[in-house]
């Protein structure tokens, strides 16, 4: 087929993408601090939201950008920050807060080698279980891991609707190599995306009370300085917002944090099979590594053989039930990741025993490579790839 | 005074989150009162005013005060202030800070906000001493003076907070101290409606734990010592000395200060400032409003790649302008209606090192943006040659720079030496366009891509600013193609 070279039609690298998802997605600040591979998206910001009547700020470190992203965030706007490995580790406190507090954000890491400075311009999906649990505490998390271009700018709408309906962080993981590669890209009319706000509360000033869900997981907020006067701390809290001890107050925001993601699950977890009916083997991988793999798969299919492609496209919460499913009906699954093995253990514990699980780590700043993933379907005993 | 006579502090608290976890003795309560005398005597509204707080116990003040109020984390309220400052300006934004939150693990902020002239008003309660975790050292624990961990007294100085916030550019800058409270009240008064960064240092006293292990009494002590502490004290300051004796030989008194407002000027605050930029600049949205279009950006149903795909790789040196040679070349594809793909790689440095850029072309889907072994390749220097002239399929083209590479003869593969610097320093009086050049040339041997669509995409582009020397680049390759065809 011919590709319409039509309006809309454009060369685009994926961290451009990130931006204009973002500004299409009713993102009006922005605020982060320059580092190897995600600096695009800060230099993006700064075009696109000024003259939308929006603001691009470039903070002294990335403990500062997530705090003005909150900040922003209380007074009503759509906010973002995007950064890589080391400054992600630095995010780290303010993302436990915006999940204690449930302020919107969004977080872009781009992920580069570490650890530690490690290969600023290579790639690497080292952040995975840094996004998951990388602030102290047990805490609500989204994590999201586009795998081209187009996805990029689909899962930054997704992710700031995810942000806004659930009042949580979104975190949004993609490798160099994602956040670098240029694709042809025919991005929708941003008039009719869907885009989502929190939801404000409807009672008068002095009726409302900030934490109480009333019946439901996510509560209404109301934006700083719209007549609502309310507490906000990182401290446990009560449905007024203050301060508490209570054992059983305490249990009761818990709960209430984590429920609203597992009880959203269907709307929050997402994931792309390639050629699963069949398939006896299946391999499981994102970002970059399921571009890998996906052409592993064709190849191995050329050949007759039985494989399939589980992609995430939603790494937290993970897809467990999905894993589990595909365990009682495949022969093995193999695991291909830029890490040393981190999806992994999840994938061992969802299959619990019912397929064999395999790894294809590779952790050396190269991209994973379609021969990789083929090398590793033969060690899974797929015969005839050679 | 008639106003002051109206005031009832309570219809400022939350009176429901008391009793609030002072000790007796604190002096921060003085200061949060005198906090609500300033704000009623200025009249803020009370629905655009916000509190923003770090950790420690200055901070808890927010907690008890009825207005919109953020108890952030250790530090930072500063951050979450510009943020909020910044999405609304129209809001009244104070900062409630102490010594260790605003200057120790939020002193980076402090400065930075400083320097921005960010609009909101910083008051910083300055107990010299970390009163929360127990009566630690803080930055503002003067030399000598014992704490909870400096049993035999601190070695180190203490941090002159006023001088550093006049020193990293902010506008209004004042000291003042529980024992003068209403004197604080002007302070802070003038400090809410300056149109910047407005910095209150706020004396006050740890009875708990600096008076106790200094030896300094209890609050009303401690607040007489603040009193005889500051008489005469310019002098003691400008000579960067101490005063001694307040509670004996081993010293335990605070640093000498001045009281008042102790700097103050006048420029653009930051919030102002970008609202001015934005209006200065007035560019429209840089990209228009695309028509309604049924293009999604992910196919519906997915497949597996099976067109056939033309596998390029351009190699050469950091600044030869291989990734922009490679960006024009997908650009000329998607823009004559196929698909494209460009992947790079590169070093650390802006200049030099190893770069490489990897275009695919396709009439279908690409599954796998790198080329594993090129139909194409592209070598501008020896290093780029020797590594990659051996991964390239049967029958593929290579192009090489004859001025700075000598190609080995390979089986099945057309190997092009052509004199690309040359052309390069001849055509453009430079070696700049060694990259337009080949890549002219590469076109013209492979019609990977029709060389009118090479032309537009250059055009649209304007390499280096300059479309029509970009062009005559691109054709000088063609045409030493053309050359070689005619006279082989």
């Amino acid at each position: 087929m011919t590709h319409a070279a039509g309006a809309g039609v454009e060369l685009l690298q994926g961290n451009d993408a990130c931006a204009r998802g973002a500004a299409d997605a009713g993102c009006r600040f922005y605020a982060g601090y320059p580092i190897t591979p995600s600096s695009e998206i800060a230099e993006r910001m700064a075009e696109l939201l000024p003259p939308l009547g929006g603001v691009a700020i470039q903070m002294e470190d990335e403990i500062a950008s997530l705090g003005a992203v909150l900040g922003a965030s209380l007074a009503g706007a759509k906010a973002m920050t995007a950064t890589s490995g080391p400054g992600f580790s630095l995010m780290q406190e303010h993302l436990g807060y915006a999940a204690a507090t449930e302020i919107p954000c969004v977080v872009v890491d781009v992920m580069r080698a570490g650890p530690s400075t490690g290969l600023p311009t290579s790639p690497a999906q080292g952040d995975v279980m840094q996004a998951r649990w990388g602030t102290h505490g047990d805490h609500p998390i989204v994590a999201l891991a586009p795998a081209s271009v187009a996805e990029v700018y689909e899962l930054t709408v997704r992710a700031f609707t995810l942000a806004e309906r659930y009042r949580t962080p979104v975190v949004l993981l993609w490798d160099e190599v994602i956040g670098h590669v240029r694709e042809r890209v025919a991005l929708p009319d941003p008039a009719t995306l869907e885009r989502v706000e929190r939801a404000r509360p409807a009672a008068a000033p002095g009726a409302w009370r900030p934490y109480a869900a009333n019946g439901q997981e996510v509560p209404a907020m109301a934006d700083f300085g719209s007549g609502h006067r309310w507490h906000v701390t990182g401290l446990a809290h009560d449905e007024r917002g203050y301060p508490t001890q209570d054992p059983a107050v305490v249990a009761r925001l818990q709960e209430r944090l984590h429920a609203k993601l597992a009880r959203h699950r269907a709307d929050v977890v997402a994931w792309e099979g390639v050629a699963l009916d069949d398939a006896e083997v299946v391999v499981v991988a994102f970002g970059i590594g399921a571009r890998a793999a996906r052409r592993a798969v064709a190849l191995a299919r050329r050949r007759g053989a039985r494989v399939g492609l589980f992609r995430p496209r939603t790494l937290w919460p993970f897809p467990d039930r999905e894993i589990a499913d595909l365990a009682g009906r495949a022969r093995a699954l193999v695991v291909a990741e830029m890490n040393l093995g981190q999806i992994v253990g999840e994938v061992e514990r969802a299959a619990a025993g019912r397929a064999a699980v395999t790894g294809r780590f590779r952790a050396d700043g190269q991209p994973l490579t379609p021969e990789d993933v083929l090398e590793a379907l033969g060690a899974a005993g797929v015969g005839g790839l050679a | 005074m008639s106003e002051r006579a109206a005031l009832d502090y309570r219809q400022y608290l939350r009176v429901d989150m008391m009793p609030h976890l002072l000790c007796p003795g604190c002096g921060h309560g003085i200061v949060l009162k005198a906090i609500l005398r300033a704000l009623h005597r200025v009249g803020l509204p009370r629905e655009r005013v916000v509190f923003v707080s770090g950790i420690g116990c200055s901070s808890r003040i927010v907690g008890y005060v009825d207005f919109c109020t953020l108890h952030t984390t250790h530090g930072r309220p500063l951050t979450f202030a510009t943020g909020l400052k910044l999405a609304r300006p129209d809001l009244h934004v104070i900062v409630i800070t102490g010594d260790g939150d605003g200057l120790a693990i939020g002193g980076n902020h402090l400065i930075h906000a400083a320097r921005r002239n960010v609009g909101l008003t910083c008051l910083l309660l300055n107990n010299a001493t970390y009163g929360m975790t127990g009566g630690q050292s803080a930055p503002t624990t003067p030399e000598g003076a014992r704490s909870a961990n400096a049993p035999d007294g601190g070695v180190e100085p203490a941090f002159d907070a006023c001088g550093l916030v006049a020193g990293a550019g902010g506008t209004f800058v004042a000291r003042g101290m529980t024992a003068a409270p209403l004197g604080l009240d002007d302070l802070i008064a003038r400090a809410l409606v300056h149109p910047g960064f407005a910095f209150v240092e706020i004396l006050s006293d740890c009875p708990e734990y600096f008076g106790r292990y200094n030896g300094l009494g209890r609050g009303p002590e401690m607040l007489e010592a603040q009193r005889l502490h500051v008489e005469g004290v310019d002098a003691l300051l400008a000579e960067k000395r101490f005063v001694p004796g307040l509670a004996g030989e081993r010293g335990g008194a605070r640093p000498p200060v001045a009281l008042g407002v102790l700097h103050e000027a006048r420029r653009p605050e930051l919030a102002a400032a970008l609202a001015a930029a934005r209006a200065a600049a007035a560019r429209p949205a840089r990209r228009p409003a695309p028509p309604p279009s049924a293009a999604r950006p992910r196919a519906a149903a997915p497949a597996l790649a099976d067109a056939p795909q033309c596998r390029v790789r351009l190699a050469g040196a950091g600044g030869q302008g291989i990734v922009l040679a490679g960006l024009l070349l997908a650009e000329a594809a998607v823009a004559a209606g196929r698909n494209a793909t460009h992947a790079q790689a590169y070093g650390p440095e802006s200049r030099g090192g190893a770069s490489r850029a990897e275009v695919i072309v396709s009439d279908g889907e690409i599954d796998y943006p790198y080329v594993d072994r090129a139909d194409l390749l592209v070598a501008l220097t020896q290093e780029a040659y020797d590594r990659y002239a051996g991964e390239v399929r049967p029958g593929a083209l290579v192009v090489v720079d004859a001025d700075r590479v000598a190609p080995r003869p390979a089986d099945g593969v057309a190997c092009h030496a052509l004199p690309i610097t040359a052309t390069a320093a001849r055509v453009l009086g430079a070696a700049v366009g060694a990259n337009l050049v080949a890549l002219g040339a590469l076109v013209a041997l492979s019609g990977v891509v029709e060389g009118e669509a090479l032309e537009r995409a250059v055009v649209a582009r304007r390499p280096g600013g300059d479309a029509a020397r970009a062009l005559r680049a691109v054709r000088a390759g063609a045409e030493l193609v053309a050359a070689g065809r005619e006279t082989p």
